[in-house]
Formats: C-alpha cells, structure tokens, sequence
C-alpha cells in the first residue's frame, strides 16, 4: 500500500513538473517578437484631432469607461510576449481594461505555434471568440462573410467606432481604407497600423562599429568596401556575415544589384509593373554571382540555414558575425545580450550598400503595407457583443484613448518635454530589464496584436536610440514600394491555378537557389532553371497573377 | 447466440475493464472515419463537411500528379526502409545483451540510461543535433581534432539519412527494447539449465534458446512496423532538413505540410493521409501473409 502511495505521489510530481515546464516555456522563448510582423513601428503625435462634434453620433461621441455589462473576448494570433506570465498581470492590460471599462478575455496563442494554422483550427469552433486577430486578404475577407464566419460591419462603423470611421474616411487613409474593406467595398475589419511607412523599414544591416575602428576602416558604402570589409573581418576575427535563413531569404534584401528578391520565391512587380518572381530577372542573377562568391571566399556565416533566433544571437554575442541582417527587435536583443553578458561589442545600423558611391541604395527590404494585421468580428458573436467590441476598439482612434494605449497615463508612466515632445518616466526609461521590455509593460501599444495606430514616436520611445537609428538609415531607397505587388485579389479560377502550381514552384526555386548560393550548384546552369521553372507551369502561375493585378488596376 | 450470452456472465469482469478501451477505439479511431470523405470534397470548415461540394478524385488526381510526387514517394519509402534495416534490429540485439548482464545494478543502470533519450521531446532532440552539427558543433570538434575539414554537416544531402538514422537509435533504443526484455524474462530458464548440462556455450545458449525464444515476438513487431512503412516522423524531419537536404528529406508528411496546413487544404491533405493509410494497409496485410507462410505466427 505504502509502495503504491508513494508511486502515485511520483507520478503526479511528473506530471506536475510537465505542466510547470510548459508554463516556462513560454516565457524563455528567445527572440520573442523576431517572428511577429509589426512589433517595430511608428509615431503619433497629431494623428488624431480632438473632436469638437456634438452629435450623437460623430466622432467624441462615445464617453469611456463604457456602461456596459457584456464581455468579450478576444483571439490573437500572437503569442504574449512580456515578462509577465499572463496578460492578466499586465499593468498595461490592466489600465486598459479600466479604461475603455469592459471585460475582455485575451486568448493569447502557445509559443511555437503558427497562426495560420491556429486560426485555421480555430474556425473548427461551433462559438468563435468575439474579436479575431488575423491578417486576412479582402477577397479572404470576402469569403468570410459569405460562409457566415465574419461580420460585414460597414452598418454598425457609423454608430459604433465614429471616430475610426472618421479617422479612415479621410483622404490620407485611403490606403487603409482600401485594405479594410472587401472589392465590393464592405468593411471587414479594423486595422493595427503603422503611423507612416517609416515602421514597416525595420529590417536591415547592422555592423560592428567597435571592429571598423579597430581596423581603421570607414563604414563601408559600396559593394566593394562590404567585401573589403568582410574580408578583413574574417581575417581578424574569423567572423562574417550572418542571418538566419528567414531573414536572408525573404524579400527585397539588399543586393546591391537591385535584385527583388533572394532565395525564396515570391510574386512581385518588375520595372515594367509585371507580375514576375524575382529569380527570373537578370538583377537576381548579378545578386547570386556576388552572393555565390562571398560564399565561396567563406565570408558568409555557412550555418545560416540552420541557425534560429538563440543560434544567431549567441553568435552575435560570441563575436562570429561581423555585419548582420536583423529587424530592430533582434537589433535591441543583441545589444542586450552584449550589455547582460559584459561583451565589449558596439553595434550600429548602417545603410544598404550601393553599387557606386552616390548611387542610391539597393533596394531595401521592407513590407511597404501600413495595415499590419486586420481585426475581425466573428459572426457567431451577439450583436450586443459585435457593439461593445466595436466601441472598445473605437477607443484605439480616438486621442485620448490613442495616447493612453501608446503611452500610458500622462504624469504617471510619461511627461511632456519642453518641446512637447513625450518621454519616458524615469523608472520606465531606467528599469531593469531595459527600455524595450519596459516600455511593453506600461504600453499597450507596445505589444503587438490590437487595433490602432501604432506612432513612430513610440518605436522611438520603445528603442534603443541606436536602434531607432535603423529606420532613418534603411529608409533612404523607397523605390521598393512600387515592386510590392498590390494586394492580389484572384478570383475563384485564378485561385485554382495559382494553388495548382504555388506549391511546387516555390519549393523548386527555394531549393535551387540555396545550391546555387552554397556552390552546390553552378551559375552557369541558372538558364536550364529557368526553363524548368516554366515547364513547371510558372507562365501558367505568373498570368493568373497577372490579370487578378489588372482587375485591381482598373 | 446463447453461447456468448453464457461467455458474457461468467467474463463479465473482464468485458467490464476492456469497455474503456472499446469506447476508445470507437470515439477515436472509427468516428473520424468519417471525416475522410473530405478527401473527395472541396472542404470549407464554415461550410461544414455535408454542406462542402464534393470533386470526386481532383485531388487524388493533384497528387499523383504533382512534380514531386515520385521524389516524396521515394524518399519516404527510403527512409523507412533503412529505419527498419538499421534501426528496427538495434533494440532487439540491445536487449539479449543486456539480459547477459549478470550484475543486476549495472544492468539498472544501463537500462535507465538507454531509455532518457526516449522522455526528451523531438523539439529539443532536434535542437541538440542541429547544435551538435554546426560549424563549431560537438561533431565537428572531434572532426577537426582528427584533422577533417569543418562544415555544417546538416547541409550536406548525403549525410542526411545517416544523421537521421543514428539520432533515432540513439533515441529510440532503450525505450523499444523494453518489449523484448519481457519476451526474454518469458523463456523458461529450465532450458538453459538443461543446455548447460549438455555442455551448450554461452553463445550456443543465445543462438538455439534465446534467439528462438524472442523471434515470435520480434516477427510481430516486424509486421506491425510494416503496417506504418509510410508513416515517417515527419516532425522530425521538419526540424532537421532545409532546402538544401529537400532533394533526400522532403518526405510525404512534409510535403502535405508545406500545402496541407500551411496553405489550409484539407481536402489534398485528407486525400494524401487516405493514400498512405491505404498503402500501409497492403503491406501490413501482405507481412502477415509473408509471416505465416515462412512459418512463424501472423497477427491475424
């Protein structure tokens, strides 16, 4: 008996101690909002204009703290990303629970897990959480509401988020306005935004200015200065350059040679507005000709593919990578870690390279959409609960609400400087645990996965000003935008061909391109890939793309 | 008929502790049968599975069409057959010598050993082979230590099957020799008395008492194992290939990943999921033939 007892008290412990391991997990991930589109962003002062309406309903027309009994709830696809275990321990949550005054049930997902995924297993639910975080398309959107998952919420906007619909309504938001509504024009969601383009620049290079003095060498402009640079890094300190594989293979990073794109496959516009991926154009190739060799002259850190976010920051640490490819939450992690560790490291972002002194930079990676996610309104929800949510989010764009979210109470957790400017509490700007994770403490704003307006301000106040520095610098060649391709709207046809060869193509292009850029594979080949690409039915694929970007045109 | 009722009176106990099992069985391996009608429908979630419209075989057709289907095919059936070559035996040897293992701590130990492996989770087993094959990895250390060249080795397609494979005896060893040691503890130990009486070594005693002892037991395994030959731990392989190892690695589960879940096709992944359960059954059926007719005993 006594045995048996004690077996069972052993089993429990385990089971126990799963359960606590779990709940840690969460909180060390490293890298916490690498993966997360939008957590860098921009500024806000004067977004909004206070309202001097006195109707009913018109903007100002809402008082918060709302009188209201009903909850909601709310899913995001993000995973909480703070030091606290829960949201709920959030003073940041907490004031805003308090001041918009309704009950609001944050479903935060696990770490690890892919919100696509997530939000395709969450529409399994016979009862869907009242407001869904998900970047959808318009057409998505559109299909959405057909199939009775989301409310069309162009009737209930007027009366219920006045100021929002203000706010979206005016001529400068057009491009928001056209990315939260259907083709048809109904609205479908409420958007997490960037004030200006300025936040969605926050990936580029990073160099170790500390090693530059060293060397007594200049930050390098030019392609040719980067491989001088590199060389010597390697010869000195064994150290090249280095990302991870989800950050060099994306879109648009800096080529020099003006090449769209990299290793993975992606739909863009070329110079003459045509759809194409960026492999295809003879840009890329000149991008691979340089990238292949620095490659082979071993200046590239040979461990990207499978390095994740801790690898790259260890490595960092360790004095392995001399120039970097970061976002400028892997830029403030870095520079954290050199800080906790006592690593005599200096970081700085520098600019793209250019392929001639007075050229302007290759162009630049960036995501050149303001809108970073969309807030839907699950059908399954009361209209009494669609109302509240509307009016919370509501919240978000009106001035007073805009700045408590992104900074707090005025006194408390920030002042005025003398030239109006907001800053930072002393105990924010000086906490422990560093400005970044400070500042997502008392900011709501500050963690990502909520509608509004995210100022550039506060990717200011939120950063490291070095760190800030990234954007100003990674902004300069804006040329990239005219390449991002519209939002695509196929149709049903349209969509069929395009998940018909989608598939196979961007699996044939990513796997070729990584041989052609680890030599496993010659250049000299590049035009039997390209063919093979169209055998594989890439016209097909372009055309579909194509003509749903002309309909969009029109 | 009365026969059963009369079974059923005097077994009632038992039919009583096997009920859960039963309902298990039913709630979770014969109701989402169902489900697989989806495989020949265009699936919506919000339309629900009787509402969606159905596309007869368009996407059995998809894929037995798709550029890569005989690349997936191939590898997924490479790499289960050198799991079952060179992985399936290692448990079975590992438990003889163990039970040739006199002193009973260290044979304790061992075994405790041996089974760790089991209770860490493929995440972290993963991230401790992607560490260990790094530039500056364990692996490479001993490699450069005995004058090789360092480089990653998880880029390198040939070193592909062999990494996957010793990482899953490393593994996978301890825990599926346990299935073994009790088929062991099972032999009458009067034989080997009796061997030993007639002067039969300890090798002679392994090979006609031992090895016979377990082949039962090994030949069921071998079937069941048969019965799985598509299913590759494809968890394990997303976190181990990368675009450059696609060529040896890209295996169905994969495959359907990549399109399945990522781009939310359920009815492709139904399809792809109804093939390889299908494929399984032809060879779990066609091993339990092969098994009775070289006569050893079968499943079924």
């Amino acid at each position: 008996m006594f045995k048996k007892v004690i077996a069972t008290l052993c089993a429990m412990t385990l089971v126990m101690s799963l359960v606590a391991c779990g709940d840690g997990a969460k909180e060390t991930t490293p890298s916490t909002q690498a993966t997360n589109k939008g957590t860098e962003a921009p500024d806000v002062q004067g977004t909004e204009e206070p309202s001097t309406s006195e109707e009913p309903v018109g903007p100002g027309s809402i008082t918060y703290p709302l009188d209201t009994d009903v909850s909601i709830s709310y899913w995001n696809g993000a995973r909480y990303s703070n030091q606290y275990q829960s949201w709920k321990e959030s003073p940041a949550h907490q004031d805003f629970l308090k001041a918009v005054g309704v009950d609001i049930d944050f479903r935060y997902v696990m770490a690890g897990s892919n919100q696509t995924q997530d939000f395709n297993l969450l529409l399994q639910d016979e009862k869907l959480p009242t407001c869904l975080y998900y970047l959808t398309t318009p057409v998505q959107a559109e299909q959405f509401i057909a199939d009775g998952v989301i409310y069309d919420i162009t009737d209930y906007l007027p009366k219920y988020a006045p100021d929002f619909w203000e706010f979206v309504n005016r001529p400068e938001q057009a491009d928001v306005l056209t990315r939260c509504t259907t083709p048809d024009g109904r609205f479908f969601c409420m958007p997490e935004m960037y004030e200006t383009h300025w936040g969605s620049n926050y990936i580029g290079p990073i160099i170790r200015q500390d090693w530059l003095d060293e060397c007594g060498l200049e930050v390098p402009v030019t392609l040719e200065d980067w491989e001088k640079v590199l060389v010597t890094f390697k010869d000195k300190y064994n150290a090249g350059f280095g990302a991870p594989e989800y950050r060099m293979a994306s879109l648009f990073v800096a080529s020099g040679a003006d090449a769209l794109g990299f290793l993975n496959a992606s739909l863009v516009l070329n110079d003459d507005g045509k759809v194409v991926i960026p492999q295809i154009e003879p840009e890329w190739k000149e991008l691979m000709e340089v990238a292949s060799r620095w490659w082979d002259m071993g200046l590239i850190d040979e461990d990207f593919l499978t390095m994740d976010g801790a690898t790259y920051r260890n490595k960092a640490l360790n004095g392995e990578i001399g120039i970097a490819w970061t976002a400028m939450s892997e830029f403030t992690n870095i520079k954290k870690d050199a800080a906790n560790e006592g690593v005599e490291s200096k970081w700085v972002a520098i600019s793209y390279p250019r392929t001639e002194a007075g050229n302007p930079t290759s162009i630049i990676q960036t995501t050149a959409q303001r809108v970073t996610n969309t807030i839907m309104f699950s059908a399954t929800s009361s209209e009494e609960e669609l109302a509240v949510a509307l009016q919370v989010w509501n919240y978000a764009f009106t001035e007073e609400g805009h700045i408590r979210m992104a900074y707090g109470i005025e006194g408390e957790t920030h002042t005025k400087d003398a030239n109006g400017e907001i800053q930072w509490a002393d105990f924010i700007r000086n906490g422990e645990l560093g400005i970044h994770a400070e500042s997502q403490k008392y900011s709501m704003r500050a963690n990502n996965g909520i509608p509004g307006i995210l100022p550039d301000h506060l990717i200011r106040l939120k950063n490291d000003p070095e760190v800030a520095k990234g954007p100003d610098l990674w902004t300069e060649n804006t040329k990239a935008y005219d390449h991002v391709l519209p939002l695509i709207m196929r149709n049903a046809e349209e969509e069929a061909i395009h998940s018909q060869y989608w598939n196979a193509i961007s699996t044939y292009v990513k796997e070729e391109t990584t041989k052609f850029f680890c030599g496993k594979r010659s250049l000299d080949e590049y035009d039997d890939f390209v063919k093979t690409l169209y055998e594989m039915g890439l016209q097909q694929l372009l055309d579909a793309n194509q003509s749903a970007v002309d309909r969009y045109a029109k | 008929m009365n026969k059963y009722i009369s079974d059923f009176k005097i077994h009632r106990f038992k039919y009583f502790v096997i009920l859960p099992v039963i309902i298990y069985l039913i709630l979770f391996h014969y109701k989402p049968m169902y489900g697989l009608v989806i495989a020949f429908k265009n699936y919506k979630p919000t339309r629900g599975i009787a509402k969606s419209e159905w596309v007869g075989l368009l996407y059995f057709r998809q894929f037995f069409k798709d550029p890569y289907f005989l690349r997936i095919l191939k590898n997924t059936f490479t790499i289960s057959l050198l799991q079952i070559v060179f992985s399936f035996p290692v448990p079975v040897f590992f438990a003889i010598l163990l039970n040739e293992i006199k002193v009973n701590w260290f044979k304790r130990t061992i075994q405790t050993i041996s089974y760790m492996p089991h209770f860490i989770s493929t995440v972290v087993l993963c991230g401790m082979v992607t560490a260990f094959c790094q530039r500056g990895g364990a692996v490479n250390d001993v490699i450069s230590f005995l004058g090789g060249e360092r480089k990653n080795l998880l880029m390198e397609s040939s070193l592909f099957y062999p990494i996957y494979i010793i990482s899953d005896i490393w593994q996978g060893m301890g825990w599926s020799s346990i299935i073994y040691l009790a088929a062991l503890a099972g032999i009458d130990q009067e034989q080997y008395e009796a061997a030993r009486i007639d002067g039969a070594s300890r090798i002679q005693q392994m090979c006609y008492i031992t090895l016979p002892g377990l082949l039962p037991t090994v030949s069921m395994m071998l079937i069941l194992r048969l019965g799985s030959i598509l299913n590759v731990s494809q968890d394990k392989i997303l976190l181990l290939y990368q675009p450059l190892t696609y060529e040896v690695a890209d295996v169905i589960g994969t495959y359907v990943y990549r399109r399945g879940l990522e781009e939310a096709q359920y009815s492709y992944s139904a399809a792809v999921g109804m093939f390889n359960s299908i494929v399984n059954i032809v060879f779990l059926v066609a091993a339990n033939k092969f098994s009775k007719k070289v006569g050893q005993s079968g499943l079924f």
